[in-house]
């Protein structure tokens, strides 16, 4: 079948329609916007709301090793920060793939247990590698109540909805199983189950596999026999789309009985003396005390007070900590938004904790940036250093955004995907007035000016030079960024 | 500005009376049925007139369009069609008894991968050139090259199996 058959034959599969309505088309784009807030319900987290509830049942049970994978030894220093920032720092087994998803277990040092479900990537750029995380949804768990009898499922599915749509949909459906289970099946509207998806190495997914209707999940033996149901159509319905009125003759499983957690009868206090810094920058004078932060605005003009109050009358204000992980430094805080007055004190809250003094540098963000040759810079609107480190983080990641803005601003769209024939020249002259031709990639222009190289093979190289004698680059392949040490400074991909 | 804003509603507008039966049929790739391609079509237009200041004329107008029909065929396709895995039915599509070999082709499209059937119709169908498909997938243009010969590679040792 040559190309002008395949042709006839697609036209006899599908005859030209008549013309359109074009009044129809105004008629709809008047009508009040479709809303797309999308209400999502995380099974995981009723799971653990569940478990929370407590029940006179006894744990009747526990199932034990489950879970052994192949150890993952290559976390780059991104992903230990990351898990280190989320409090799952631990050793990683790989469970098994699916697909494109892989099932990790985390052994944290605490003895829990964190079980994530992660995309697969192939052929990343060293870049791509050096930022990607292959966690994707992660949730820790008492190992007393997963995997046990009483919890033999650890589901990652969770409900979507349009508000136009008649009922909601159960999709996602993934996650971990204990060894009996063989399937996990799904209770649809008529209360029977509609859809089953096999558990193989302990875990299972349906892919993008979406069920309208759903009433909740069960665990199935090898035999058909139930041994778990998590019905979520009980009690008042959150919305109209969300069933209720249970799941037939599939009864809620009852939650474990834990032994109760001692609680402390008084606040835990932080030990040691509490840290006391004190710095100014930008006409704002910050001092922190433990956790506290208190930031006095009275020497900022009116200009940058219009810049840094947003619509709402708030201010986001929070100060950094570096944390250097396999010799990579990122930046770790808490941001919080305050109604602005002349003197805002925060608290900023996280709950992994570590959020106290002593830290490098707080920042107060304005309502600009983000965009290439912004007039306002690449700075926070206002940056007050605490510690030598945090003044050269400052300084480099001003000049790291200049480079990672450059890379995905509108106006060097053309270049980056070569568009139009460029030399280094020519894309110099394209971008603005302060950027240089290299003659080579590996030269760096004088500080203040952005130096870019064109080659072969579409290969592109930005470089600039930071205050700090730092020199930073950013090099693209064929449109992709393929090597950077832009990472910890500025988001780039 | 007014005047800007009209040209381009205008804009879209042509380009809705030039393409319509193209939209239609590479929707109809995507849902698998003819109903519900004209409605993801419709849905495109108007969402695409409502947002037309969003619109930053860095891309082809035809391009931005056909994402914003593709995306709606898609959606329609999840919305009403769980099960669908590329049932693209001949009597369903045109309503009419069709003829053994037609029935065969479409079969044979229908269990195409999805973006090799959707290329299949951007080349074919709506004659949109390599360059011009790969802006509105968000694929390189090797990637476009590949998967239409991939396609007519499976339709023809497909057609050579069925009439042997």
């Amino acid at each position: 079948m040559n190309e002008i058959q395949l042709r006839d034959r697609l036209f006899e599969l599908f005859p030209p329609e008549s013309d359109g309505d074009w009044d129809d088309v105004l008629r709809r784009s008047a009508l009040p916007r479709r809303s797309l807030r999308r209400f999502s319900l995380l099974l995981a987290a009723a799971l653990l709301a569940t478990l929370a509830v407590g029940s006179a049942l006894a744990l009747s049970g526990r199932l034990g090793g489950l879970f052994q994978g192949t150890p993952v030894n290559d976390l780059s220093p991104r992903e230990r920060f990351l898990m280190s920032e989320l409090d799952m720092s631990g050793k990683v087994e790989l469970i098994a793939t699916r697909n494109s998803h892989a099932f990790y277990v985390i052994r944290r040092s605490d003895g829990r247990l964190c079980y994530s479900i992660g995309d697969i990537r192939k052929n990343l750029t060293p870049a791509q590698r050096e930022l990607r995380t292959r966690f994707g949804s992660t949730g820790c768990i008492d190992p007393r109540v997963f995997p046990s009898k009483a919890v033999p499922v650890l589901d990652y599915s969770y409900y979507s909805y349009r508000r136009s749509d008649a009922e909601s949909r159960l999709v996602g459906l993934q996650g971990f199983a204990a060894d009996p289970v063989a399937r996990v099946g799904v209770i649809g509207r008529d209360k029977r189950i509609v859809f089953s998806v096999a558990v193989e190495n302990n875990v299972y997914t349906a892919g993008k596999k979406g069920i309208a209707g759903a009433r909740g999940i069960v665990a199935l033996d090898d035999e058909g026999k139930v041994l778990w149901v998590q019905c979520t159509a009980i009690g008042r319905s959150p919305a109209p789309q969300f069933p209720s009125g249970g799941c037939g003759r599939y009864k809620n499983s009852p939650p474990p009985k834990l032994p109760p957690t001692p609680q402390p009868k008084t606040p835990t206090k932080p030990s040691g003396p509490i840290v006391v810094q004190r710095g100014s920058g930008d006409g704002v004078s910050v001092v922190v005390r433990g956790a506290q932060i208190e930031a006095d605005f009275a020497g900022i003009s009116a200009e940058k007070r219009r810049l840094l109050v947003y619509k709402n009358g708030g201010t986001v204000i929070g100060c950094i900590k570096l944390v250097t992980v396999g010799g990579a430094t990122n930046a770790s805080g808490v941001y919080v938004s305050r109604p602005f007055t002349t003197v805002v004190r925060v608290r900023p809250w996280s709950p992994y904790g570590g959020r106290r003094a002593p830290f490098d540098g707080c920042t107060a963000s304005g309502r600009y940036g983000h965009t290439w040759n912004d007039v306002h810079g690449t700075h926070d609107l206002v940056e007050v250093p605490l510690t030598a480190k945090g003044r050269r983080y400052f300084a480099e990641r001003a000049v790291a955004r200049d480079l990672a803005w450059l890379a995905r601003a509108r106006v060097f769209k053309a270049v980056r995907y070569a568009q139009r024939p460029f030399t280094s020249p020519s894309a110099a002259a394209h971008l603005a007035e302060r950027v240089d031709a290299l003659v080579r990639p590996s030269d760096t222009p004088p500080a203040g000016r952005l130096g870019i190289w064109l080659g072969p093979d579409r290969r592109i190289v930005l470089v600039e030079r930071a205050p700090t004698g730092r020199r930073l680059f950013l090099e693209l392949r064929r449109g992709v960024i393929y090597r950077t040490n832009l990472i910890g400074l500025a988001g780039v991909l | 500005m007014p005047s800007e804003d009209n040209a381009l509603l205008g804009e879209i507008e042509s380009l809705y009376r030039e393409r319509f039966a193209d939209f239609v049929a590479v929707a109809a790739s995507i849902v698998g049925e003819r109903e519900s391609a004209r409605e993801a079509v419709q849905d495109a237009f108007a969402s695409v007139v409502r947002t037309r200041r969003d619109f930053r004329r860095d891309a082809p107008l035809e391009a931005w369009v056909w994402r914003a029909v593709i995306n709606a065929a898609r959606r329609k396709r999840r919305r009403y069609a769980l099960e669908a895995q590329a049932r693209v039915a001949a009597p369903a599509m045109n309503g009419n008894a069709p003829d053994q070999e037609a029935s065969e082709v479409a079969t044979l499209v229908a269990a195409l991968p999805e973006r090799q059937r959707l290329i299949l119709f951007l080349r074919y169908y709506a004659d949109l050139d390599y360059l011009r498909i790969a802006e509105i997938l968000g694929v390189r243009v090797g990637t476009v090259s590949a998967s239409l010969h991939a396609a007519h590679r499976t339709l023809r040792r497909a057609l050579n199996e069925v009439s042997r």
